[in-house]
């Protein structure tokens, strides 16, 4: 069983990570200036009663100590109580998630086949025109941050030509296709802005593929050009795109922060964002915490896919 | 150097790249001769169109756009170049430790570089940016560069490990030089072309990092950077009453600069990789074929 072994060191390292990310984000808030009582209760308030509400909180504790119990409750599912809706944490989370992932699959759904098509067009005519083109556009459209991109395309298509709405939340009550076309045009930026590397990373394995003498003997026992690209050309070269697309998931929810503020959707970026500006801890800590774990899990997920695909990458991982 | 200064001119992206950043440097420069009214001043009504009094339109405080723009280049360029470095010789000098010392050094570090690296970026930097408060260039600056070195460490690690068991590392060794000084002068030097990536690189992101930072409202308000420009544009509901010229010079500002790095370091890629200027195998290959089947109908 050689992939189970691939699979329990991969989980090994990923809870590791994970325990790791953790400790981090927790005592980013703990070593910077911001205390909690007095976060809750104003500059203006008594110095007694800011240290009666962090002794209540158990705020005055030693920080491992307080790091202990808050993991602990992680690990149960219990995220804590928000110091700014007064309420527990974990279910504002699960519904911003929600939020965010219909996000992220309307982005999915145009990035696969615009980035891999692309990449496929350029990597087969690499050094002609149109190979320059789609290089020079991805990455021109991946240099420009998406927030920017994303004012650019508010003002034209929202505001000028009035084909998409301004505002990235459907009305109460709106059918799927509805909340789906309210979506398009907070997708667009991270799509765009995504794409060429997309493309770049398919590219290059198409090109590379194409260089291999496998597809020199598949040309000269004379298969048919069509054939060669399907079967030889495309399957070589599309097993790193895999890859790269699950490690990109972890550039999208930080792109995610500053759509979501930009359109205005409630989701996970947004919950981090306010509960930042609010200094709400507990809640900033637990955004944070489940956004690495998406990323982490993605990245675990692109691994597992490529050592199903690629016998190499079994053999290299189990030795 | 002569032949360098050639490959580079002959490369019109590299050209191109270099002639955007000079420019945007220069107009950041010469910002008092360019726009010598105060960019904090009110000099006419709320959200004009652009005029030729107003080249770039007023904000919705009546202040000048045109000012703004050419004012703000100076801290949003200063703080990514400067940020960029910062970067970059984090990224370089921890690559450099673990790649050379290896063992145990190295899986600390390591540990530590992969921690950071799959942190998503951002809501790190907002969760740094909101424990420190209402921050000012110099945090912003630190904030962006502890959060996003893995990146060169990674790369400049690798490379050393592969130099590490070469000869003239090796005799440098016997002959009895210490650990710093093999580093910094005899591996060192041989990353320069990699540092050279690694900086561009970093100073895109940086400028692009420092910039969403001040959009979402992290920065000073009262500081003119293009990022803080978006901020109250966007405040000040610019898209919904129809000021797209508000918006669009500090945008167009930020593009301009990310796109000429990134021509810039376009080709410091294809000088470091010759793979990437490969050509169209297949084409070879299928001429190769074409040419054989005709040679072989001749011989028939």
């Amino acid at each position: 069983m050689v992939t189970g072994r691939t699979l329990s060191a991969r989980v090994g390292t990923l809870l590791l990570t994970l325990w790791l990310v953790s400790i981090l984000v927790f005592f980013a808030g703990q070593v910077l200036p911001g205390d909690v009582g007095r976060v809750m209760l104003g500059p203006f308030a008594d110095a007694q009663a800011v240290a009666e509400l962090n002794k209540r909180l158990g705020a005055d504790q030693p920080v491992l100590v307080q790091y202990g119990r808050w993991f602990s409750n992680v690990l149960t599912g219990d995220f804590g109580t928000s110091l700014s809706m007064r309420a527990p944490v974990a279910p504002f989370v699960l519904e911003s998630l929600k939020r965010s992932a219909a996000l992220a699959g309307i982005i999915l759904v145009f990035l696969v086949p615009l980035g891999v098509g692309a990449g496929v067009i350029a990597g087969l005519n690499a050094g002609r025109f149109i190979d320059r083109l789609i290089v020079m556009a991805g990455v021109s459209f991946g240099i420009v941050p998406d927030f920017v991109s994303g004012l650019m395309l508010l003002i034209v298509f929202g505001l000028w030509l009035n084909w998409f709405p301004i505002s990235g939340v459907a009305p109460d009550g709106a059918g799927f296709w509805t909340n789906g076309y309210y979506l398009i045009l907070p997708a667009l930026p991270l799509v765009l802005n995504l794409a060429g590397y997309i493309a770049r990373m398919t590219r290059a394995g198409v090109i590379e593929a194409m260089a291999a003498d496998y597809t020199r003997t598949a040309v000269l026992k004379g298969l048919e050009r069509r054939e060669i690209i399907f079967r030889h050309v495309l399957r070589n070269a599309l097993t790193p795109t895999i890859a790269v697309l699950a490690t990109q998931t972890g550039y999208m929810l930080g792109g995610l922060v500053v759509i979501e503020a930009l359109f205005g959707i409630q989701g996970l970026g947004n919950l981090v964002l306010n509960a930042a500006k609010a200094r709400d801890f507990p809640m900033l800590e637990a955004g944070v915490l489940v956004m690495a774990a998406i990323f982490v899990l993605s990245a675990a997920a692109g691994d597992v896919v490529l050592a199903l695909l690629d016998p190499r990458q079994r053999r290299r991982a189990s030795s | 150097m002569n032949f360098g200064w050639q490959l580079l001119w002959r490369q019109k992206k590299a050209v191109a790249g270099l002639i955007i950043v000079t420019a945007l440097c220069l107009m950041a420069l010469f910002a008092p001769i360019l726009a010598p009214t105060d960019p904090g001043e009110r000099v006419g009504r709320s959200h004009q169109p652009p005029t030729v009094e107003h080249y770039f339109g007023t904000t919705k405080m009546g202040r000048d756009v045109y000012a703004q723009f050419v004012w703000g280049a100076r801290p949003s360029l200063a703080v990514g170049f400067a940020t960029g470095l910062f970067i970059t010789a984090l990224g370089t000098i921890i690559g450099l430790v673990a790649g050379y010392f290896g063992g145990r050094t190295d899986a600390t570090l390591d540990l530590i570089t992969n921690a950071v690296l799959v942190i998503p970026n951002i809501p790190l930097l907002i969760l740094l940016a909101s424990f420190a408060g209402t921050v000012g260039p110099v945090a912003i600056m630190l904030i962006i560069a502890l959060t996003s070195w893995p990146w060169g460490a990674r790369m400049t690690r690798s490379q050393t490990m592969a130099l590490r068991n070469r000869e003239f590392v090796t005799a440098a060794r016997m002959v009895g030089e210490p650990a710093w000084r093999i580093i910094f002068v005899e591996i060192l030097p041989n990353l320069v072309p990699l540092i050279g990536i690694n900086i561009v690189g970093s100073i895109i992101y940086a400028i692009v990092a420092q910039t969403t930072l001040e959009y979402l409202g992290f920065g000073d308000p009262l500081n003119v950077t293009w990022g803080t420009m978006l901020y109250n544009a966007q405040n000040s509901s610019a898209i919904i009453v129809g000021a797209w010229w508000d918006i669009s010079a500090p945008a167009a500002g930020i593009a301009l600069v990310g796109l000429g790095l990134a021509l810039l370091n376009f080709t410091f890629d294809e000088i470091a990789n010759p793979q990437l200027r490969s050509g169209p195998a297949l084409s070879r290959w299928l001429r190769l074929s074409r040419l054989r089947k005709r040679e072989l109908e001749a011989a028939r």
